[in-house]
């Protein structure tokens, strides 16, 4: 067996890389260089946002019905093509009269602050630029050059969120949000719009009139200065616009209907119900006009229709003189699906999780190229760009896929985390008194911790979390544990034994925990009262302060206290406060007030990003900085941390917070993924520990004591210290279970 | 007028520094893990990390290590999409390139390197990495414990337990009639 210096000696020489040439890395530093120049500013620590609903109805209520109604269909039998018979003229119009619009302002203020990875809708531009409506502003990525550029109120959108987005014939792009909309030309010129406009779809005829469908059935006409409202072919049963419009080359207006129930056209003075030219029932869902004037719809599924009944019909072609139907039997992926056509005349049609293209009068279908379904658009290419599922956009050319995902610019929730205002956060924490950092301890060398302590040694009494409470002295590599009897011990590290301590005084019921003082080399206990522990006189004595009147009244310190480097003060979480504790002085300072949500919470700190994190089951995982106050909500917990018979780990020499869920899962808080994404192998056997602690000399967690049983069955307890090898998994009995 | 000249930020100076100063070894960290195109991609994703946080990339000697383990996690999800991506081309068919060979692949050079390479292969992914953060990055313990997530004391005997798991996986390969004669390449073809 080859030794140890061997075998790195040996892989040493194996270094794949040993020099880098300067023409490849020339090339790494531009492609930096143009990921960095895409992204936002620099900022703090990435802020996750909460999930908002989008206010718009229309909008979701066709999205949703578009995807179940996908997913719901998947299998549908295959239908034969078929020519549809002709008819050259309308059977049947509605002769309108124009009237002007009123001008109405929206209801109520448009929401704010979405985000620019919410992709509502995609247009692509004559030059390929592709531009996007989203929760967060106009996005146009600059195809060519890669970078994108993002445009919000501060250029003179009415709100950030944006509903739908398209480029006119002349290039100019349109934008609609809730109650406006803009128009780009070099800038952006805001309009305010019917209320009625507010509806899922608009588009611009060769002649620049833009035309828009909302209400039930209404059709609006903007000529530029005016609206005027158009009614709708008026026929009872059609229900609403789908949200999906085409204008012809020729000016005529193509809209289809939720449910599938109708395809109208209206040329400028009458309607067409196109269930009287020929067209299959069950259609039309959405509609495109290629630039020749051939028209193309798709239908979905009627929810109402028998279960024996025949299933869709796939997509229709409509060339002016029939229709004609496409079915997977001419090609197509399945018979569901969006269609959109690009300036080429290009189609595609998009089906739930796969598209199909037709060129040259055949369709090609992709499978596994998929969308968010809630837009798609052609590039003039030909290229399909649709709305991604995991933000941005995502194109697809037939032969690769290219995804665009924005940076997301931090930008304030719709429901922020309230924490204390600017002002109000103490900016004690934030005064560098901290003594020195003393260097940590180490084992002597040799030392196998996994080695179990003396057997039959004494130790502290079983208990209950939260009546017991540990906290690590990292300089001196003990432990110090107060049982559920307030009793005081210390664990050697290295040698895996309890020592008891004299002493008196303890508070009893740890609500608050254990937390070793680097300052003072003390600890402190935090329950109904306070007290400190002297190592050096091996002598606890109760804190003059708690209770003391003020804020301090009702003090009732919960879900732990930490050791704050900076500062040199212990912070403890106060069911609405955060408090501050100077043991030399013994005197408690009101900091701040905790983010809402969080009454209920277990506390531990990141040296590495300076944050408190608070854990919560009512609230997701958030950060506080405690220089400032500013509040982080992250998107995720892992699932088992929760508060209620959780606890939590930080000990002074730590990388991060070690916290242990309801069911006993020990989780790592990642400073870099902001996640609690580094879990371990639950304990066997024994559920519910007395404490837990981390030991960061060995880089392992100290199991202490454990309940189990109960609800039913006979409780059991056990005095026994198990070790959690932080970098194996590994469980290890250090201080077996007394007979 | 000529347009005034655009000032750096504060931020952007302080990236550009970081950036000078590490992204060759940033970039040479991928490219022993992953495939050239890839190790780009990665080297960019790890840069704008630390241009996003530029304000909590910690100074002097604690950089690059900060780096580092940024580019750990950012290898961690190249490879889960990559696994992504590999399903979508299976599924797709026919769209998808081969990737490059991995350099492990080589620098195959003879039997004895093989065998060593496949016992690092075979070895956990948390004791590979401390033997190349140790060996191909060249980092002091220190550095590899901030890397890590762990004190130098805890860095110092991972590395031990790992070089120790080497040696006898390394004996395992060694003698396995299976192991012997065959490439990496080889291996991998079948």
């Amino acid at each position: 067996m080859i030794d140890h210096d061997d075998a790195l000696a040996r892989l040493r020489d194996l270094n794949p890389v040993t020099g880098i040439d300067p023409e490849e890395l020339a090339g790494v530093v531009a492609t930096c260089e143009r990921r960095r120049r895409e992204a936002p500013d620099a900022g703090p620590i990435r802020l996750v946002r909460g999930r908002r609903a989008w206010s718009w109805r229309p909008v979701v209520a066709f999205a949703a019905a578009f995807v179940v109604v996908i997913a719901a269909l998947g299998l549908l039998a295959l239908l034969g093509g078929a020519d549809v018979p002709v008819v050259d003229e309308p059977t049947t119009t509605t002769a309108v009269t124009p009237t002007t619009a009123p001008d109405v302002l929206p209801d109520d203020p448009a929401p704010v602050g979405g985000s620019v990875n919410e992709v509502w809708d995609v247009a692509v531009a004559p030059d390929g630029n592709v531009w996007m409506a989203t929760g967060g502003g106009v996005v146009m990525w600059d195809v060519a050059t890669g970078i994108p550029r993002t445009y919000t109120v501060a250029d003179g959108l009415p709100t950030s969120e944006v509903a739908e987005i398209l480029v006119a014939p002349d290039g100019n792009v349109w934008a609609k949000g809730r109650g406006w909309i803009a128009l780009f030309d070099g800038s952006w010129e805001a309009l305010q719009a019917p209320q009625g406009v507010d509806g899922p779809a608009f588009g611009v005829a060769p002649d620049g009139t833009l035309w828009a469908v909302g209400g039930e059935n209404d059709l609006y006409r903007f000529d530029g200065v005016d609206w005027q409202v158009i009614g709708g072919p008026g026929l009872e049963g059609v229900g609403e616009w789908s949200g999906s419009i085409a204008i012809g080359p020729d000016g005529t207006l193509w809209a289809a209907t939720n449910m599938s129930k109708g395809l109208f056209s209206f040329d400028g003075t009458s309607w067409t119900n196109h269930a009287d030219t020929g067209l299959p029932p069950g259609f039309a869902l959405t509609v495109a006009v290629a630039p020749d004037g051939t028209v193309w719809a798709s239908a979905e599924d009627d929810p109402n229709a028998p279960s024996s009944a025949e299933p869709q019909p796939g997509i229709v072609r409509f060339d002016g003189t029939s229709w004609t139907l496409f079915t997977t039997a001419d090609g197509l992926y399945a018979n569901l699906a969006e269609v959109t056509v690009g300036s080429d005349g290009t189609l595609w049609a998009i089906h739930d999780g796969a598209v199909s293209r037709f060129a040259d009068g055949a369709w090609t279908a992709y499978e596994g190229v998929s969308g968010s379904g809630l837009a798609a658009t052609v590039g003039p290419d030909g290229t399909l760009w649709m709305a991604s599922p995991y933000g941005g956009v995502v194109g697809f050319d037939g032969e690769s896929t290219t995804q665009f995902v924005v940076a997301v610019e931090e930008a304030p929730s719709e429901e922020p985390i309230a924490g204390p205002s600017p002002g109000s956060w103490d900016q004690i924490l934030a005064t560098t008194t901290a003594a020195p950092t003393r260097p940590i301890a180490n084992c002597p060398v040799g030392t196998d911790v996994a080695t179990p302590g003396p057997t039959g040694q004494a130790r502290p009494r079983p208990g209950y979390i939260g009546n017991a409470a540990a906290a690590f002295d990292p300089t001196s590599g003990r432990v110090y544990y107060v049982d559920v009897m307030g009793e005081t011990w210390t664990f050697d590290v290295c040698t895996n034994t309890w020592t008891a301590m004299a002493a008196s005084g303890v508070v009893i019921d740890l609500f608050g925990g254990l937390v070793f003082d680097v300052d003072s080399n003390r600890v402190v206990a935090l329950g109904d009262t306070v007290s400190i522990y002297d190592p050096t006189t091996n002598s606890w004595a109760q804190s003059r302060a708690a209770g003391a009147g003020g804020p301090l009244d009702d003090f009732w310190p919960v879900g732990g206290a930490v050791y704050d480097p900076v500062s040199g003060l212990v912070i403890v979480g106060h069911v609405y406060d955060v408090m501050a504790y100077d043991v030399d002085s013994d005197s408690w300072t009101f900091v701040g007030t905790k983010p809402q949500g969080l009454i209920g919470h277990l506390l531990g700190y990141s040296p590495d990003l300076d944050r408190l994190i608070f854990l919560s089951d009512t609230a997701p995982t958030v950060l506080l900085d405690p220089r400032s106050g500013d509040v982080t909500q992250l998107e995720m917990s892992p699932p088992q941390i929760v508060g209620g018979f959780g606890s939590i780990s930080f000990t002074p020499g730590s990388d991060t917070a070690y916290a242990i869920g309801e069911d006993d899962e020990i989780c790592a808080f990642d400073p870099v993924a902001l996640d609690w994404d580094r879990c371990y192998p639950r304990r066997p056997g024994i559920r519910h520990p007395d404490a837990i602690v981390h030991d960061p000399i060995n880089d392992r967690i100290l199991w202490i004591g454990g309940t189990w049983g109960g609800w039913g069955e006979p409780e059991q307890r056990t005095d026994a210290v198990w070790s959690l090898d932080l970098e194996t998994g590994e469980w290890t009995e250090v201080v077996v279970t007394s007979p | 007028m000529a347009p005034m000249p655009v000032q750096n930020t504060d931020a952007e100076q302080r990236y550009e520094a970081v950036f000078d100063r590490h992204h060759e070894q940033i970039y040479a960290y991928f490219k022993r893990r992953v495939d050239p195109t890839s190790a780009r991609d990665c080297t960019a994703e790890t840069f704008l990390v630390a241009w996003r946080r530029i304000d909590d990339v910690p100074d002097d000697e604690a950089t690059l290590p900060w780096l580092y383990r940024v580019a750990g996690n950012v290898l961690r999800n190249e490879r889960r999409s990559r696994r992504r991506a590999s399903r979508l081309t299976d599924r797709i068919g026919g769209i998808g390139r081969e990737s490059a060979p991995s350099p492990e692949v080589i620098v195959v050079r003879r039997e004895e390197d093989e065998h060593l390479l496949r016992a690092l292969e075979s070895l956990r992914p948390a004791d590979r990495e401390i033997l190349l953060l140790a060996v191909w990055e060249e980092l002091p313990f220190s550095e590899i414990a901030v890397v890590l997530g762990c004190n130098a004391h805890a860095a110092s005997q991972r590395l031990y337990r790992a070089t120790r798991r080497l040696g006898e996986q390394f004996e395992r390969e060694s003698r396995s009639p299976a192991g012997r004669g065959r490439s990496t390449r080889e291996k991998e073809a079948t």
